[in-house]
C-alpha cells in the first residue's frame, strides 16, 4: 500500500504547486453572497437539459432532477400555471438557520387518513383517503395554491372511493393507482381539471391477509410508476407514455416487508425476511437489466426496510433508535454513520425522499433533515406524526397535509428553509 | 478539532471573539488556495473548482457576521468537499461540460499528466473514499479531523481510506 500513498503524495504536491501559481480572485462581496442566495441556479438549467437529452435519459429525467432543483426552473417546464413558489430558491435542504413551522389553512377536505398527497409544480393536490372515525372511504381531492394561499376543489375522478392508493406526479398528470380493494386507476391533468383512465394494474396493491396495504410499495422512476406487491412478488411499471403496465422481474428473496427506492439510474429494494425480534438482517437489491441483484445485508438491530433513502451518493438506512448506516451502491459494504437526531422516539413515519436530501419523521417531536451544504443530519421538530406520503418538497419549503388529529383536524404546516439575512 | 467546530451554532466567547477579531477577507485569501486544492482534486475542470470555491466562501461569508461558524477553515473545506462529491454537483458538471465540449481539457493545467491520472482516478471512487483520500492527502487533515469534519468514527475513516487506495492501486496498476 505505500507505493499508491507514495503516488497519491507526489500527486497531491502537483496539484498544491498547481494551485499555488493561480491569482487569489477578489472575496466574495456580502452583496454577492446575498444575492447568490436567493436567485436560481440559472446558468445550470441549460447544463442539466443537455445533459440529460445528450445521454437519452428522456426530458423526464432532467425534469426530475429540476424537480428539486429551482421551483421557477420547474415551473416554467412543468406547472399547468407557472408561478413562483415564495422564497423557492434552496436547491435541497439546507438552511442557515433553523427552518421553520408554519400551520397553514387545511382547506375545505374532511380531514382523512390513507389519503395522497402531490406536488405538481404550482400545487399541491390531496386525494382519496378515508375518514378518521368512521374509516368511510373518500373520492374527493382539492388542489392547494401554497402563493396564493387558496385552494380549489378538482373534478370528481372516474374512480370509486379508496384508500392506501399509490400516487406519482408524471410532469402533467397526476397518477392514482390501486389501493385496497382495487386494481384500476386514473391520471388527473391540473391544467384542464380532466381525469383519464388508465388500465387496471396486474399487482394487487391489497393484502387478502389483513386487508391493508402494508405489503406494497411503488416509486417513481421520472418514466414510470412502479409498483411492487412483496409478498406476492409481483413488480409491474406504467408508463404515461404508452399508457401500458410492464411486468418486471420477481425479485426473488421471499421477503416479508419491503420498499421499492430509486437513486436515478437504477431501481432497488430494502427488503427483510420477517418481523421476529431476531431478524437482523435489511436485504439491498438492485435490477440490472431482466434481473434482479442482491447487493448488500446490513446488519442492523429492528430494521424496517422503509426507513432508508438515498440522499445523493449513497443511500442511508436506520432504524427507530436513531442508528445509521450508509453504503455507496458500488461499494456494497455498509458503514455506520452519525446517528440521526431521532432516538427515543416511538415509532418513525415514511421519510420524504429528495434528490439528495431526506427528511425524517420522528414521530415524538424529534425529527431530523439531512442538510446538504454540511453533508449533517440536522434536528427539527414537526409537529404530529407526519410522514413522506403526506408531505412534498416545492423546492423551497416542505408542505404536509396529514392525517387527521386527534382534536378532529388536519395537521397541515409547511416547513421553510429561509435564506439568511 | 471537535466534531462540533466545524458545524454551525451558537459558539462560545473564545471563539466568537477569535471570530470577530479577523475580517473576512483576511480569512479568504489566506484560505482560497488550500480550498481550491480540495476542489480541484474533486472536480474534473478547473473553472469548476474555481466556481465551487467561490460558492464555499459564499456560504461562509453568509453566516460570517452572523458568528454562526465555530471553526470556518475546517467548515469551508467541509462545505467544498461536500458539494464536490455531491452526486447533484457531478450531475451539473457533467451538463456544463458537455455543453462546453469544444473545450474539453483544461489546457490552462500545469498539473503533470501522471497526476491528472490519479485524480481523474480518485473522482472515480466512491464519493465518501474520494472525500477521504483528498482530505487527507490535499488539505493533510489526520483521520481523526477527517472524522470529525464528516461525522463518521475514525474506523469508517480508515476504512474508505485503505479501501479508496486500494482501488486507485487496482486502477493505476500500482504495486502495493
Amino acid at each position: 500500500m505505500k507505493r499508491t500513498v507514495e503516488v497519491l503524495e507526489q500527486a497531491a504536491a502537483d496539484l498544491r504547486s498547481e494551485v499555488d501559481r493561480r491569482a487569489i480572485p477578489s472575496p466574495p462581496t456580502r452583496h454577492q453572497a446575498k444575492e447568490k442566495a436567493i436567485s436560481p441556479q440559472r446558468p445550470w438549467l441549460a447544463g442539466l437539459i443537455a445533459f440529460a437529452l445528450v445521454l437519452g435519459l428522456g426530458g423526464l429525467t432532467a425534469l426530475r432532477i429540476l424537480d428539486r432543483s429551482s421551483p421557477r426552473s420547474e415551473q416554467e417546464i412543468l406547472g399547468p400555471t407557472p408561478t413562483p413558489v415564495p422564497n423557492g430558491t434552496k436547491p435541497s435542504l439546507t438552511s442557515d438557520r433553523a427552518p421553520a413551522v408554519v400551520p397553514f389553512d387545511s382547506g375545505p377536505l374532511a380531514p382523512r387518513d390513507g389519503h395522497s398527497v402531490v406536488w405538481t409544480g404550482s400545487e399541491v393536490i390531496v386525494w382519496g383517503g378515508a375518514t378518521a372515525l368512521a374509516g368511510e372511504t373518500l373520492a374527493d381531492g382539492a388542489a392547494y395554491d401554497p402563493v396564493e394561499e387558496t385552494w380549489r376543489p378538482i373534478a370528481p375522478a372516474p374512480l370509486a372511493a379508496r384508500r392506501d392508493h399509490h400516487v406519482a406526479w408524471t410532469g402533467q398528470e397526476m397518477l392514482v393507482v390501486g389501493g385496497i380493494g382495487h386494481l384500476d386507476g386514473a391520471a388527473y391533468n391540473p391544467a384542464s381539471d380532466t381525469w383519464r383512465q388508465i388500465p387496471d394494474t396486474s399487482v394487487r396493491t391489497t393484502s387478502p391477509a389483513t386487508n391493508t396495504s402494508q405489503y406494497t410499495s411503488s416509486v417513481w422512476t421520472g418514466e414510470r410508476l412502479v409498483l411492487w406487491n412483496v409478498v406476492d412478488d409481483q413488480l409491474a411499471a406504467y408508463s404515461s407514455r404508452t399508457d401500458e403496465w410492464e411486468l418486471l422481474p420477481a425479485v426473488g428473496l421471499e421477503l416479508a416487508a419491503g420498499v421499492l427506492r430509486w437513486n436515478g439510474h437504477h431501481l432497488y429494494i430494502f427488503g427483510v425476511e420477517g418481523f421476529l425480534p431476531e431478524i437482523d438482517q435489511l436485504k439491498l437489491a438492485r435490477l440490472d437489466s431482466d434481473a434482479w441483484s442482491l447487493v448488500s445485508t446490513l446488519q442492523i438491530v429492528h430494521p424496517v426496510p422503509m426507513l432508508s433513502a438515498w440522499i445523493g451518493d449513497r443511500f442511508v438506512a436506520w432504524n427507530d433508535e436513531g442508528v445509521a448506516f450508509e453504503s455507496d451502491p458500488t461499494d456494497p459494504i455498509w458503514i455506520r454513520s452519525e446517528p440521526i437526531p431521532i432516538s427515543g422516539c416511538e415509532g418513525v413515519g415514511d421519510p420524504l425522499e429528495l434528490v439528495d436530501s431526506a427528511l425524517i419523521f420522528g414521530w415524538c417531536g424529534s425529527d431530523a433533515y439531512y442538510d446538504t451544504a454540511v453533508a449533517r443530519w440536522q434536528a427539527v421538530e414537526l409537529p404530529g406524526l407526519g410522514s413522506g406520503d403526506h408531505s412534498v418538497w416545492t423546492g423551497s419549503e416542505v408542505i404536509h397535509w396529514g392525517d387527521a388529529t386527534d382534536a378532529g383536524g388536519v395537521g397541515s404546516w409547511r416547513l421553510v428553509f429561509s435564506e439568511s439575512n | 478539532m471537535s466534531v462540533n467546530e466545524c458545524g454551525t451554532g451558537p459558539v462560545n466567547d473564545s471563539d466568537t471573539a477569535t471570530h470577530r477579531q479577523e475580517p473576512f477577507e483576511n480569512f479568504f485569501r489566506r484560505e482560497y488556495r488550500s480550498v481550491l486544492a480540495i476542489a480541484t482534486a474533486l472536480t474534473r475542470k478547473r473553472t469548476d473548482a474555481e466556481e465551487l470555491t467561490m460558492e464555499a466562501f459564499e456560504s461562509a461569508l453568509r453566516l460570517w457576521d452572523r458568528n454562526d461558524l465555530r471553526n470556518p477553515s475546517a467548515w469551508v473545506r467541509t462545505v467544498v468537499s461536500n458539494k464536490a462529491v455531491s452526486r447533484y454537483r457531478r450531475a451539473v458538471t457533467e451538463a456544463k461540460a458537455l455543453v462546453q465540449i469544444a473545450a474539453s481539457g483544461d489546457k490552462q493545467s500545469t498539473i503533470d499528466t501522471d497526476s491528472i491520472e490519479v485524480w481523474t482516478a480518485v473522482r472515480r471512487l466512491p464519493a465518501r473514499q474520494a472525500q477521504a483520500i483528498v482530505l487527507f492527502h490535499v488539505a493533510g487533515y489526520s483521520r481523526l479531523e477527517i472524522a470529525n469534519l464528516l461525522g463518521v468514527g475514525e474506523e469508517t475513516v480508515k476504512t474508505h481510506l485503505d479501501r479508496g487506495r486500494a482501488r486507485l492501486a487496482k486502477a493505476l496498476e500500482v504495486p502495493e
